[in-house]
């Protein structure tokens, strides 16, 4: 029976992961792009 | 646009809930294995997702080598991204349902052995475009997937003569499948699939970033010369 | 000049360079000698299981020491900006690729060749079944690893790590042939099964991954 709910958490746990570092990605991207527009701006 | 993907998040959700709600609860039970055989109806939908992903990842690399599109390769290496995320979900989730079922918690079953091979050249892909230099990143990447594509069936024959030759436990069996079973199934097939688009709409969304950025990056050092 | 002579002409220029200084060889067969002998402490040279076990230990320590080979199969063409002027000229990109590999292929086998007493004596081996068949599982069992690691080793020459990423890349496509080749090997060891279907497999491999090679291969040149 464990092993049931071990399994399901495991898959959710594998999509929330990946969904988690895929929003981290998208932050790091946006704050970079933002720093390099207000430079760019300056210029 | 960018209200429908919270709309269609929420409703791929909701999809989601009901299929687990299937899988969990509608399905009858298994008569041999129990309750622990209900993992089949994360452990398939995954497999099947994750072969779906990597063949469009296939199409998408011949595509992007005969006409160089820049979409071809954001599909290439967003359905490898994701197609290992699901192809994870099948190997930990196989040896979760094979360990109390069959005792073990691997063996060398031609589908599973096949996923596991799977999942190794798709990592290494993604290895690949991750060390790459240079601007050329997606031909080489395209190549290496080709090479992948064309190792499926070798892999997969190489195994299967294996085991002709050293017999071993076969996980999850053939033989007829009850109907409330295979809905259950494709049900949450269907709701992966959901669930595969969005993530890959998502990662879409940062490989349009990283382009903008790189736009950016390239618009700054112009400027930066401009101005010596 | 025809693809055949000047495959022929590099390849000879190769053997020539390689044959003066020697340094790629001599690092090779130590290390294929240095993995002979710590798998021998490893894996306990126990007369019955190590032949069934051989055919593997052979083919790993043979995988190994064709990474060395392979490593260095572009360096001496980057080091000169060979490639570059490969790239202006007229010349077929696939003479070079099939003069790389003949060159591994010819390096490889010759560290099969003087490795494999040793493994003979610390394993006390034995053909049970026929012996013959060993020659041509050895042949396309090398092509197998040698065409998709010069590909591959060409794939790495812009990476960040070159080295580790031939490995990463060959090793994972290379499992067919690998499965070919160590249980072909234990087939004719122990005498067990026939090799025939396992022949068949990496000559299946070796063709398939020959022509996509032979494809890719200027696309990937053109890349670099």
């Amino acid at each position: 029976m464990n092993f049931l709910y071990t399994a399901y958490a495991a898959a959710w746990l594998i999509l929330i992961v990946y969904l988690g570092n895929l929003a981290m990605r998208y932050e790091r991207l946006r704050k970079e792009l933002k720093e390099l527009e207000d430079l760019n701006g300056k210029n | 646009m960018k209200r429908l993907f919270p709309i269609l998040a929420i409703l791929t959700g909701i999809f989601l809930s009901y299929a687990l709600y299937l899988a969990l609860v509608v399905a009858p039970t298994e008569q041999t294995m129990g309750n622990v055989q209900r993992i089949f109806y994360y452990h398939v939908p995954a497999a099947w997702t994750a072969f779906l992903l990597f063949t469009i990842n296939f199409v998408a690399s011949i595509v992007y080598l005969a006409r160089r599109s820049p979409i071809a390769d954001a599909v290439a290496v967003i359905t490898a991204e994701v197609g290992v995320v699901f192809c994870t979900i099948v190997l930990i989730t196989g040896p979760l349902w094979a360990r109390p079922v069959w005792g073990i918690w691997w063996t060398w079953d031609v589908r599973l052995t096949s996923t596991l091979v799977l999942w190794l050249m798709y990592v290494s892909y993604l290895m690949l475009r991750r060390f790459s230099t240079g601007g050329q990143t997606p031909v080489l990447a395209a190549a290496v997937a080709i090479f992948a594509a064309l190792d499926v069936p070798l892999v997969y024959f190489s195994i299967r003569l294996f085991r002709t030759q050293h017999p071993q436990p076969v996980i999850g069996g053939g033989g007829s499948i009850d109907p409330r079973m295979l809905h259950a199934l494709l049900i949450n097939w269907c709701a992966f699939l959901c669930l595969a688009a969005l993530m890959c709409w998502s990662r879409y969304r940062l490989e349009i970033l990283q382009k903008q950025l790189d736009e950016a990056q390239a618009m700054e050092s112009l400027a930066a010369r401009g101005t010596r | 000049m025809s693809v055949v002579r000047l495959t022929a002409v590099t390849l000879a220029k190769d053997l020539r360079l390689e044959w003066r200084s020697k340094d790629a060889i001599n690092s090779m067969l130590f290390f294929a000698l240095l993995v002979v002998v710590i798998f021998s402490f490893s894996f306990d040279p126990n007369a019955e299981e190590s032949r069934q076990i051989a055919g593997g230990l052979v083919w790993v320590a043979f995988l190994f020491s064709a990474i060395v080979a392979l490593n260095q199969t572009w360096a001496r063409e980057v080091r000169n900006q060979v490639l570059d002027a490969y790239r202006i000229s007229p010349a077929p990109a696939n003479s070079m690729f099939l003069a790389k590999a003949i060159g591994n292929f010819l390096f490889v086998a010759l560290i099969e060749l003087l490795t494999t007493p040793l493994f003979i004596a610390f394993y006390k081996l034995r053909a049970i079944g026929p012996a013959w068949q060993l020659l041509p599982t050895a042949a396309l069992g090398t092509w197998a690893l040698v065409v998709n690691g010069t590909f591959f080793a060409a794939v790495s020459l812009r990476t960040r790590s070159r080295e580790i990423m031939l490995p990463l890349l060959l090793f994972p496509i290379s499992i067919p042939a690998i499965v070919g080749m160590v249980n072909a090997t234990s087939s004719i060891l122990t005498g067990d099964y026939s090799a025939r279907v396992w022949i068949v497999l990496l000559l299946t491999y070796d063709v398939i991954f020959t022509i996509a090679s032979f494809l890719l291969f200027e696309t990937v040149l053109n890349a670099e």
